[in-house]
């Protein structure tokens, strides 16, 4: 077989981007701003790291692709590209949102992790084959245990880490042996090549058990009920801006991967019109499959995260819970596996990932100078910050799911297409009125940060919070972003059905 | 044109954030030159409206590749609304103008509510309805929380969770029937063609229609309006009242049945039941309350039955009266409320109908006896008022339909002349009786609260009471301004599948 | 089964266990070293040889050996006092079991127990190392990637940060 390298450098170059500007920070950062103070070192990194980003993004934008090189291993395609360019926006405002804080002195490698995972995320965007899946699964989830790691003066990042690596390499482990037992089955790696040996040979057992394995580790992932337990130690404990990566990039790229593997290698076996691999989970037609699978994993995270989230004090684990009961919403997108519900899985997950960073910023910002995330510390936060407190409000509720607010789309979108493909039986009409339910539930403990923050009397002596300028545009682009999002949905959603067309999903 | 109403409230929000801090006076300014500019424009529509059209305001494609479009129109009905939306904003502008403190967040959110209900009466695209309905819904929130009175935590989370559960019920059945009618669309005009099949009409109506009616306060989902009411500021008070319980009302008219039109024939006895169960209850709970402020509010719950009673008779004069009764209702309400929140409460600081009785407050402030006393005349439906056309039109479509209930309604309205009359009574009549005198024990502080209640009415208080006042009397005295445009709405095509299951 | 395969495999396992439970560090690592080695026997069985000669260098050789002493060099080899045995290990050895079971029920059932055994495939280690340059050269790179981010990682967490710490 003959691979022609400097195609193959084509094809990755953005990819290629990422890294160069990763060992770039990590250079400059070693060799010459060592001994400036560290604001300064973090803002000239971290532009550099931006620079790279944004480099990456030109690089898609102006030289569109379309291969398949080396039988899957790497695919670029409109779909991937328009993921990819998420994901290095998302890298870019986390970085952005990081540049205030004082974690950490080892500013050239924390950037240079961040910007590793990125690119691990992105090869994973692009892999359809399981060696490659696995191999850039395990290069983010490497990448994000160190950033959760990063606060070495803290026990509870120590703490994070360590409970997010063991659970991580424990779901790795799990997602292994599936993968493994499904090349067993097929003879390949090929998402593609394994769906058609899988065709003609209905649900064999050890099917099942390796696809209950690859949902288990994937539910790792997203951070679903029951795999969840890690996550809200890991988002209270780990740095900020590190917890923001791990909330927004991991989870688009997870939840593409995911929806993925699932629609190209679980498919065929079609008889009356039930996908005998994906089986249903329509309501009174439950036929085994991995749809009953997720769609009982999709449950238990809306129940769990809305509810546990209504008792949280610290405003991080209350993200925490709310990300878990989010997963477990855009799990019905994963479950309706059409080429609509991708677009609509996308939208939601690169939406999702914004209004996280952003309200992670917000939360960074308040921890700077009250030194923790308790829901008191926010108390009358709106007339000590007018501008951070009305970013907070607009991510809020675009979590919440109230329009014009990019979240209440990604909403509408993912329940839309999950009835659709279930209709004319509406299906799947359980499980969206489960979400909606669990919505507004959800939407009581979002107003419980925002009354701290608008309706709570300011405590006694508190000043005029001084935010600095970078933080104020960074937070109020998010926050623009999540508005434009939400007013115009168009502009995302037309490209990502135009390019699922493209991609021929 | 009418589009402007909607882009001038939330002008005016922008215009309000970029104020500078602590100008009160400024941001008053700024909010009323956009309530009266709103105003204008809709008055400006509703001249020019041709009745009977269905007047498309705009409609451009939003959201190609699911068919949803931004599409503002008008008829008779949603017309009616957005002239009161514009009345109700401008009052209650008028009954706010002493708010100093965060002024400028208070009319922030203020427009931002109202320019969520215009939005809701000029939507005819499901999708923009919805995302108008949800925006109105939380600044009503913070408004109340803020800057509301007794319990105000509590009253304002109530409301706020009782409407999302509202808005979640509407937002499963608009999605269900986008989905089953395949068409692509959200366009109502569109969907109401759509023959739904029966059995999705007999449970996506109640659910849709429900969701809408919580918000209108139908019995037993109304707990949230006599507690809100009585939490909010006077000024949301009177646009709760107003126009926000019509949002719900509006919804059940236009999304529910016209959507699922067999679904209506199959529950609309129930609702009819249900409607009559809270005019009834709402005016005996009114008789025995003891704050001032939730007599008004129960009295709501009362009238609002009479909307949603008028909705199902499926008549045409019991939906116009019912449109009417939106209106009138919205006006009344707004002018009880401002006499009890604002003339009386904000100078007495007290709304027990046994203290205020002991302070022979006809004496203190004329004005608002002389205002409350023509606003209870109006709302126990004297004739020559708004109130009186709605009520007998829903109860001449309700003895067309169902004879029982409207005699029982009958019974109701006896029992909302008791109850205003109690309350009036009580609160400006009671004669200084020995042991409800306040006893002087502080000249110094006694002499204070003396002054502040013989503080004289403000002229923006009595501008808003005779614009209340004379919008309620015109609309009595020549209620044809307002049913010339309701009438032939009736026939437009929107509602043909009303007219299948037997509209007359 | 073979006979050599159930020597080979009653080894692997007696000695990872062994490596859970016993209680001194350092027998702990050789008990792993021994697990490593069935391992490799293991792919040699299965005719794998380059795989397992790897697993023999790489593991049994070097990871082996940093993991004694990385023990030696941290705790000097104390022996714990208390038992690592606990009320929690009876809950774990139920679900271990139930998922044991349920594999092996699997396995039994599957229609690929009555698959013919594949091929004999001569794989040279020449092979290997083109396939690895050609068709799996993008896997190697990020393997590449990988191993920077953990070196990069073991060096900041183990690392003292002066003076700041709490």
């Amino acid at each position: 077989m003959n691979v022609s390298y400097l195609e193959l450098l084509k094809l990755a170059a953005p990819e290629t981007i990422v890294v160069l500007t990763a060992l770039a920070a990590l250079v400059v950062d070693l060799t010459s701003t060592r001994d400036l103070e560290a604001r300064f070192r973090f803002i000239i990194n971290g532009m550099i790291a931006c620079a790279g980003c944004v480099a990456a993004i030109v690089w898609m934008l102006v030289m569109p692709a379309h291969a398949n090189a080396l039988e899957g291993m790497f695919v670029v395609d409109p779909l991937t590209q328009v993921v990819k360019i998420a994901l290095l926006g998302l890298t870019l405002f986390t970085v952005l949102i990081s540049m205030d804080s004082t974690f950490t002195e080892h500013i050239g490698e924390y950037l240079a992790l961040i910007l590793l995972a990125a690119v691990g995320m992105m090869f994973l965007v692009s892999a359809e084959d399981i060696l490659m899946i696995f191999i850039s699964l395990e290069l983010t989830s490497l990448s994000l245990y160190i950033l959760a790691a990063f606060n070495k003066r803290d026990v509870n990042s120590a703490e994070a880490a360590l409970k997010y690596f063991l659970f991580g390499g424990m779901a790795a482990a799990f997602t292994l042996f599936g993968l493994s037992l499904l090349y067993g089955l097929s003879g390949a790696t090929n998402l593609g090549q394994i769906a058609a040996a899988l065709e003609d040979k209905g649900l064999d057992p050890l099917l099942i058990v390796a696809m209950v394995m690859i949902v288990l580790g994937f539910g790792f992932k997203v951070a679903a009920v029951p795999f969840h337990l890690w996550a809200p130690d890991a988002y209270q404990g780990a740095p900020t801006p590190s917890a923001a990566f791990i909330a927004s990039g991991s989870k688009v790229a997870s939840f593409f991967i995911f929806a993925k593997v699932m629609m190209i290698g679980f498919t065929g076996g079609e008889t009356n019109g039930v996908h005998e691999i994906a089986g249903s989970a329509a309501w009174q037609q439950f036929v085994s499959g991995w749809t009953p699978v997720v769609a009982v994993v999709a449950v238990l995270s809306m129940l769990l995260g809305n509810l546990v989230a209504i008792v949280q004090s610290s405003v991080k684990r209350l993200i925490a819970y709310s990300a878990i009961a989010h997963a477990g919403y855009m799990l019905i997108g994963v479950m309706a596996h059409s080429g609509e519900a991708v677009a609509s899985l996308v939208y939601y997950a690169v939406t999702y990932g914004l209004t996280t960073i952003g309200a992670f910023g917000v939360v960074a910002v308040v921890e700077a100078r009250s030194k923790d995330d308790q829901l008191a510390s926010f108390a009358g936060l709106s007339r000590r910050a007018p501008v951070v407190s009305l970013c907070m409000m607009i991510f809020m509720l675009s979590l919440a799911g109230i329009p014009p607010l990019a979240g209440f789309f990604g909403k509408f979108y993912v329940f839309a297409a999950a009835l659709k493909t279930g209709a004319p039986n509406l299906g799947l009409l359980w499980l969206v009125i489960l979400a909606i339910a669990m919505s507004a539930v959800s939407f009581y403990y979002y107003l419980q940060v925002l009354k701290q923050i608008y309706v709570a009397d300011m405590p006694a002596g508190a000043e005029e919070l001084r935010v600095p300028v970078l933080g104020q545009v960074v937070l109020g682009l998010i926050a623009v972003g999540v508005i434009l999002l939400g007013c115009a949905p168009n502009l995302l959603v037309g490209v990502l059905q135009a390019s699922i067309k493209a991609a021929g999903l | 044109m009418l589009a402007w109403t909607v882009y001038i409230s939330f002008l005016g929000v922008l215009g309000l954030m970029l104020l500078p801090k602590g100008n009160a006076s400024a941001a008053r300014k700024v909010a009323m030159l956009s309530a009266v500019a709103g105003l204008l424009v809709a008055v400006a529509g509703f001249i020019q409206f041709k009745a009977g059209e269905i007047l498309t305001v705009a409609k451009l494609p939003w959201v190609p590749s699911l068919g949803i479009e931004y599409h503002l129109a008008a008829d008779g009905v949603s017309l009616t609304l957005v002239l009161l939306t514009g009345l109700a904003a401008v009052g209650g502008i008028l009954f706010s103008w002493n708010i100093e403190h965060r002024a400028k967040e208070f009319f922030a959110f203020y427009l931002a509510l109202i320019g969520g209900v215009y939005g809701v009466f000029l939507s005819f695209d499901l999708f923009l309805l919805f995302v108008f309905y949800e925006i109105a819904i939380v600044p009503k929130y913070f408004i109340i929380a803020i800057w509301g009175s007794t319990r105000k935590e509590y009253g304002a989370m109530k409301l706020a969770l009782y409407s999302f559960v509202g808005s979640a019920m509407v937002l499963i059945g608009l999605i269900a029937a986008y989905v089953v009618s395949g068409a692509q669309t959200m366009n109502v005009l569109e969907l109401a063609k759509h023959p739904f099949p029966h059995s999705f009409q007999v449970w996506a109506f109640p659910l849709v229609f429900v969701g809408f009616a919580i918000l209108a306060g139908m019995w037993p989902f109304h707990t949230w309006a006599p507690t809100g009411h009585v939490a909010a500021p006077t000024a949301a008070s009177m646009l709760l009242a107003g126009v926000v319980m019509k949002l719900g009302a509006y919804g059940c008219l236009r999304v529910a049945m016209t959507l699922f039109p067999e679904g209506l024939e199959a529950w609309k006895t129930w609702i009819a039941v249900l409607a009559v169960i809270g005019i009834v209850y709402g005016a005996m709970v009114a008789l025995v309350q003891k704050d001032f402020k939730f007599v008004i509010g129960y009295s709501s719950v009362s009238h609002m039955g009479f909307v949603l009673l008028g909705l199902v008779t499926l008549n045409t004069i019991g939906l116009s009266g019912a449109v009417l009764q939106m209106f009138s209702h919205g006006i009344i309400a707004g002018l009880l409320f401002a006499v009890v929140g604002r003339m009386v409460y904000e100078r007495t600081h007290t709304r027990e109908l046994s203290v205020l009785e002991g302070m022979n407050l006809v004496k203190a402030m004329p004005f608002a006896a002389v205002t409350f006393v023509i606003a209870g005349a109006a709302s126990m439906g004297l004739p020559g008022f708004s109130g009186f056309v709605a009520e007998l039109q829903v109860l001449i479509g309700a003895w067309k339909a169902f004879p029982t209930l409207a005699v029982i309604t009958g019974v109701g309205i006896l029992i909302g002349v008791a109850y205003t009359l109690r309350a009036i009574q009580q609160a400006f009549f009671g004669e200084a009786k020995e042991r409800g005198a306040p006893v002087p024990h502080d000249d110094e502080e006694t002499k204070h609260a003396e002054q502040e209640i013989r503080a004289p009415i403000t002229i923006p208080e009595r501008i808003g009471a005779v614009l209340l006042i004379g919008t309620s009397l015109v609309i009595g005295l020549y209620p044809r301004i307002l049913l010339d445009v309701i009438f032939p709405s009736f026939n437009s095509p929107l509602f043909d599948g009303l007219r299948r299951v037997g509209l007359q | 089964m073979t006979l050599p395969f159930a020597i080979i495999a009653i080894l692997t396992i007696a000695a990872a266990v062994a490596a859970m439970s016993l209680r001194n560090l350092v027998h702990c690592a050789l008990a792993l070293t021994l697990a490593f080695a069935g391992l490799a026997a293991a792919f040699l069985n299965l005719d794998a040889q380059f795989v397992g000669f790897a697993q023999i260098l790489v593991y049994v050789g070097a990871v082996a050996i940093l993991i004694v002493f990385a023990i030696l060099l941290t705790r000097g080899g104390e022996t714990p006092e208390k038992s690592v045995f606990s009320a929690s290990w009876a809950w774990g050895l139920a679900v271990a079991v139930v998922v044991f079971a349920t594999l092996a029920w699997a396995i039994t059932k599957s229609a690929v127990v009555e698959r013919r055994p594949a091929e004999q495939v001569e794989a040279s280690v020449r092979q290997i190392g083109d396939a690895l340059m050609t068709r799996f050269v993008l896997p190697l790179e990020v393997i590449g990637l990988l191993l920077t981010a953990a070196l990069m990682g073991a060096v900041i967490i183990a690392m003292r940060e002066e003076g700041k710490s709490k």
